[in-house]
């Protein structure tokens, strides 16, 4: 038939055209020097200034290099980067950096320190959105230029300042000013003039329209006590200002002393920047590139496509097969090439944890991103050596909705939190070695963590028989909500139960979809939230800044004036010691409320394979690809 | 038939304009967004970045921006993924072309002959046998059978790999994983269509007039007999070729399914939009074909 | 003629499936797993000691939500039938509990998407020309809106209305598990079925189109029998083969959506159980604890094949031409 001799046809042709690859086996990769990952999933793409999760995070720490580097073994010390020295003043507010002389990018145009400061201009500009702009606002004028605080700049030396401040200069987002947007602004009458301007703010007009407000000053809505003549010398202000590039105003805390000297002064004293630049978002992009671009300030992605990706790290973009892999090789204009051991690394976006770990078995990957908690005991059965269980800087916790008013009562609340056994969840449901939490801050360095939290079942019973639910448990309605990872749920059915054995108190759960659940727990729209925090930099204050009233990431809707004054302090003093038990001391603060109740602490668990040397435990588990070799 | 086929075309036209419109609308309904993060934006980067999107217009004027975009072949970016839609479609269709069309294949060469088969010895140990084979094949999930492929055959046959996408033979396991719930099913079925015709008087007739068991299958109760299985490979292959989550997750396969499933976890609007569209115009085409190929078996449908 | 024959339909169709020993035995199987579903979890939870803990250690029918951590992955005892679960709960009345839901939502996602498909898929075969075009197009746009967008915004507005309807029926006095069946696992079931319906209407449609012009159509529209008359008399009793094999193919599709949208935050919710969600549980534990995987499948399996060869069965008992045989 011919249908059949057309299907033959069409397989034959099938087989034929793939047929050239052999199978990757990681002897071979090891051979070639390729170290293969799994990867977690496709990245969100590889600007460094624009992404936001460990995924990405994973490529880029290969492709870019920020001023300072990990040492290869000890975490308490730190490594030249593209800073080749760098030094700061007693109190650690001022830092000098001094560039390698014969650092490159991966084209050959050598790196300087314009780049660092066009980076952080780009990153922080506030027409760029950068989700994680706030990572710089340790340098000095960063907050206010990211949040386009132009009327500071302008107007804060005015002797009228005090009074003046409060107009609105940002906008009203109450006002959507959308449906004028086709019409040219001297086409719209004198009512929605005004209403434009509104709803823009001070900040956003153009020329014409401040020139417009300047002849008639009721085409803006001022606050009531600002006289005509105030007003008018704002106006002027703005229109003597035109048309000025808000960085030049903002007078951001970062200088290029010469082309190889780079100089920051940050806002508050900050002795663990080092570190702080190893993150992404502290990266130099390359400014000869970028301002080619047709707007270099809005996100594009076409620079980061493979060819076009140009990079200062040990390695450079060879292949981006999109959702297949991601491959890197060596960037031989990296200013320590000769010390990279690794020819190139392969990164697959493996969604699928168990897909992932039978991929490791069948020899097709050096190490993997994740252990599923069911795999724990089986991998640890079939080879020992190759599971990795390590600290990781992250805390598990429950959030409380603390408006709900159930939650009134601190008794429930201190009821519920002892009543859950971590240390059983941890050694029957997740294996993976994590310990069980007794505050919110992990322990690292110095810091000595809370140790508030513990199982206690008779204690948890006392407190519960002082809240008004102590008769009739059953008339507690909470409702749990998760998302629909698997770990999630089964942490959600372990802890109902124990509330349910210990109070007697039936909770229900709900399951959504990850951002279904964050809409959720963002609108205080929950009894109690499963959830974890992992740390952006290896201090404290990342775990602890997250319970500011205003933070996108509180959602439990506890606020204190006192904590954040505590954070305040912190944050103004130098000496490390000091500096340790004040955050201390606020997050006792903030525990005393139990306004969350931490499950356990973070370990990352993973599979790897013995043929790579040079992987050492690290507390983000993003350790350096430089060191690395491959040995069969 | 000529006639027939452009209009059936220009329907579809109006099909895809409205499940394009419709999609438009639900997928702005949704209670999260692309923003919607774990660490979330503060509301002036929000404003900068719904912009760069339109979406600070209003509904209508998203639409109208969209549908402009749309005719000059323009299905945006994707707001999660950062590249342009049809880069993304192009990249991940293929894959899931050639699993579907594996798979399918799989079903029919598997499928059709064991139904005819079962219903031709009703009620004979063939028949129970095949037809338990197909059930429990029905029963197994993907999520199931996957899995048992990859590590019975993946793990130890040499040119299979329990996963991964690239060599010469790694459509096998997955695509057999997508055929074979889809074989069982087109046995269920096609027995039963034969069955059916079968007892038809007609049959019958020929039966009594002494023609042959082979014509009579051959030249008419094949005719009619596979009508439901037509009818149901059409939407089948639809759903195979657009890809599988579960499968592609399993394999690690770089399909459609994927981005189908994160386009909608992630909000990410118009990623969401150029895959309903494209898999609009993919069932379009195929419940056509089905179409033409029931009015070829069956000219009476005419 | 005695009244016997006059009841004949039902009675011969039951006396003919009588005769069909695989059918028969498949009846019998599905009412003991009703039974078993229904009955044992009910019996057991009337006569179960309140305390928590006496339940758990001396009583043959255990709370199918209690954990026990310690007594993870325990094997087949007296204590527990089937063993526990990776959180230490009984296998045997998860299953049980679990069955109830699957079983319901079979039920009533299968009718509702075969009243709709059936009427759908006929109505457009049978008028054909172009209010079939129109109709099957709708299908087709019905087929390409994406699932998994509607299950989300549907369980945004299930859970507004559950919230609404939860208070409402407590003041009318209803029990707490009328009410969780109510509001959450009715609606869940609607979704299903409404979203499931689209290819029994393209199958019953294409059936009904290649046979409205037989012979026997032919005639009794001669003869002036309605419309209604003529399909639903006429020609859809003659599909009732293809119609009753598609309509028990779909149950384990329904069975298993239901386990996805649970994780979705649609119908039954953790940690109560259901067949689909001890069957992805157990796929986790596809290698260390097979028994998990294998024994909520065997059951699913045993289930299915009992339905489609009842289903088989009545086909051909139903079927009037059969009996000239």
């Amino acid at each position: 038939m011919k249908l059949t001799r057309n299907i033959l046809t069409c397989i034959a042709s099938l087989i034929v055209f793939n047929s050239c690859e052999s199978k990757d086996s990681i002897t071979q990769k090891t051979e070639e020097k390729i170290l293969v990952l799994g990867n977690g999933a496709e990245p969100a793409g590889l600007d460094p200034q624009m992404v936001e999760g460990v995924i990405e995070s994973n490529v880029i720490r290969g492709l870019f290099e920020g001023l300072c580097m990990d040492h290869p073994t000890d975490p308490n010390q730190h490594s030249p980067g593209a800073a080749a020295s760098w030094s700061s003043n007693a109190n650690s507010t001022e830092w000098t950096f001094k560039l390698h002389q014969d650092g490159k990018w991966s084209d050959g145009v050598p790196l300087t320190s314009h780049d660092f400061v066009f980076a952080y201009n780009r990153i922080l500009s506030p027409e760029f959105g950068a989700k994680y702009a706030w990572m710089l606002y340790f340098i000095e004028g960063a907050e206010d230029y990211n949040r386009n605080k132009k009327h500071k700049f302008l107007l804060e030396h005015l002797s009228i300042w005090d009074q003046i401040k409060d107009e609105n200069y940002s906008g009203d987002s109450d006002l959507d000013s959308a449906k004028h947007l086709r019409s040219f602004f001297s086409k719209l009458s004198d009512e929605e003039k005004r209403y434009d301007n509104d709803a823009k703010g001070l900040n956003k007009l153009t020329l014409e329209q401040l020139k417009a407000i300047k002849e008639n000053p009721s085409l803006f809505t001022w606050s009531e006590g600002i006289s005509t003549g105030d007003q008018t010398q704002i106006i002027d202000t703005y229109i003597k200002h035109s048309g000025k590039d808000l960085w030049s105003m903002a007078n951001v805390g970062v200088k290029a002393v010469d082309d190889y000297t780079l100089h920051i002064s940050l806002k508050a004293p900050t002795p663990y920047i080092p570190d702080i630049t190893k993150h992404y978002t502290w990266y130099p992009v390359p400014k000869h590139i970028i301002t080619k671009l047709k707007n270099p300030f809005k996100e594009d992605h076409t620079w980061t496509e493979p060819g076009n990706l140009v990079s200062n790290g040990p390695f450079q973009l060879k292949e981006w097969k999109f959702n297949d892999y991601i491959e890197l090789e060596t960037n031989s204009n990296y200013w320590d090439t000769d010390n990279v051991k690794l020819n190139g690394i392969k990164f697959l976006p493996i969604g699928n944890a168990y897909t992932e770990a039978r991929m490791f078995f069948d020899n097709q990957l050096h190490s993997t991103y994740t252990l599923a908690p069911e795999l724990i005991d089986y991998s640890i059965e079939k080879n020992k050596k190759m599971v990795r269980q390590e600290t990781y800087l992250g805390t598990n916790f429950l959030r409380l909705n603390n408006k709900l008013p159930e939650f009134e009562d601190h008794n429930l609340r201190k009821a519920l939190a002892y009543s859950v056994d971590s240390q059983s969840i941890i050694d029957h449901v997740l294996k993976g070695g994590q310990q069980a939490a007794t505050g919110i801050v992990p322990p690292m360095g110095a810091y000595q963590p809370s140790t508030q939290y513990r199982f206690d079942p008779e204690l948890a019973k006392e407190y519960f028989a002082k809240t008004k639910f102590a008769d009739d448990p059953k008339s507690l309605k909470l409702v749990m909500v998760t998302t629909d990872k698997e770990t999630a749920k089964v942490l959600a059915e372990t802890v109902q139960d124990m509330w349910k054995n210990h109070l007697g108190i039936n909770v229900e759960i709900s399951q959504s979809d990850w951002k279904s659940y964050l809409v959720k727990v963002s609108k205080l729209d929950y009894g109690v939230a499963t959830g974890g925090w992992i740390g952006d930099y290896p201090d404290p204050t990342t775990f602890l800044d997250m319970w500011k009233a205003g933070a996108g990431s509180n959602r439990t809707g506890w606020e204190s004036a006192e904590y954040e004054a505590l954070l305040a302090k912190a944050e103004m003093t130098s000496d490390p010691a000091a500096r340790m038990k004040i955050l201390q001391e606020a997050e006792a603060m903030f525990l005393a409320d139990y306004p969350i109740i931490p499950i356990y602490w973070y370990t990352s668990n993973y599979l790897h394979h013995e043929s790579v040397k040079g992987w050492n435990t690290h507390i983000m588990k993003s350790q350096p690809y430089k060191y690395m070799s491959l040995e069969n | 038939m000529f006639k027939i086929i452009l209009s059936r075309l220009a329907q579809g036209l109006l099909v895809l304009i409205f499940l394009y419109t419709v999609t438009f609308f639900l997928a702005r309904w949704m209670p999260f967004d692309m923003f919607t993060s774990d660490k979330s934006l503060d509301a002036q980067a929000l404003q900068v970045k719904k912009a760069e999107f339109d979406l600070d217009k209003t509904y209508w004027e998203q639409y109208k921006i969209s549908i402009n975009k749309l005719f000059q072949g323009d299905l945006r970016d994707s707001g999660m993924m950062k590249q342009p839609v049809s880069k993304i479609i192009a990249h991940s269709f293929p894959v899931s072309f050639v699993l579907g069309s594996a798979g399918m294949l799989i079903a029919i060469i598997i499928g059709i002959p064991a139904g005819i088969i079962a219903a031709l010895r009703k009620n004979s140990m063939i028949d129970y046998s095949t037809m338990l084979i197909a059930l429990v094949g029905i029963s197994v999930p993907a999520f199931v059978l996957g899995p048992l492929l990859a590590k019975g055959l993946g793990a130890n046959v040499s040119f299979l790999k329990v996963a991964g996408w690239g060599g010469s033979f790694d459509w096998v396991l997955p695509s057999i994983t997508l055929g074979l719930a889809t074989a069982a099913y087109l046995a269920r079925i096609t027995r039963a269509g034969m069955l059916d015709i079968l007892s038809q008087d007609y049959i019958r007739t020929a039966k009594a007039k002494g023609v042959s068991e082979q014509n009579i299958i051959i030249k008419h109760a094949l005719k009619g007999g596979l009508i439901p299985s037509i009818a149901y490979i059409g939407p089948a292959f639809a759903m195979l070729i657009t890809g599988s989550f579960i499968v592609e997750s399993i394999f690690q396969c770089p399909g459609m399914g994927k981005h189908f499933i994160n386009a909608t976890k992630n909000g990410d609007i118009f990623l969401l939009q150029g895959i309903v569209l494209f898999f609009g115009c993919l069932i379009v085409l195929v419940n056509l074909l089905a179409d033409i190929l029931l009015v070829a078996l069956n000219p009476r449908l005419r | 003629m005695n009244i016997e024959q006059g009841n004949s339909l039902w009675s011969d169709a039951w006396i003919r499936l009588k005769k069909n020993r695989m059918a028969y035995f498949s009846l019998w199987l599905i009412v003991l797993i009703i039974f078993a579903c229904f009955v044992i979890p009910i019996v057991g939870g009337i006569f179960a000691p309140e305390d928590r803990v006496e339940r758990a250690t001396n009583y043959w029918f255990k709370d199918p939500n209690a954990t026990s951590l310690v007594n993870k992955f325990a094997a087949p005892s007296t204590q527990h039938f089937l063993g526990t679960d990776q959180l230490g709960r009984d296998l045997f009345s998860r299953l049980l509990f679990g069955g109830q839901i699957s079983l319901l939502v079979g039920l009533v996602a299968t009718i509702i998407s075969m009243v709709l498909g059936i009427s759908y898929g006929a109505i457009a075969g049978y008028l054909g020309k172009k209010w079939d075009a129109v109709m099957m197009r709708i299908v087709d746009l019905l087929y390409g809106l994406p699932f998994l967008v509607i299950v989300i915004l549907l369980s945004v507005l299930i859970s507004k209305w559950a919230k609404e309807g939860q208070s409402k029926l407590e003041v009318w006095g209803w029990s707490e598990a009328l009410i969780n069946i109510t509001v959450n696992i009715l609606p869940l079931c609607c979704a299903i079925g409404i979203l499931g319906w689209y290819t029994m209407a393209r199958v019953v449609r294409s059936q009904v189109l290649s046979s409205k012009k037989l012979e026997y159509v032919e005639a009794a529209r001669s003869l002036g029998l309605s419309h209604p008359n003529l399909l639903f008399k006429q020609i859809l009793p003659n599909l009732l083969g293809p119609i009753i094999v598609y309509t028990t193919l779909t149950i384990p599709g329904f069975i298993l959506t239901e386990s996805s949208l649970s994780f979705l935050g649609l119908g039954v919710q953790a940690p109560n159980s259901s067949w689909g969600i001890l069957l992805s549980e157990g796929a986790n534990f596809m290698e260390t604890q097979p028994r998990l995987l294998v024994i909520p499948s065997v059951v699913f399996a045993l289930t299915l094949l009992a339905l489609n060869f009842l289903g088989d069965g009545l086909r051909d008992a139903l079927d009037p031409k059969a009996s000239k045989d």
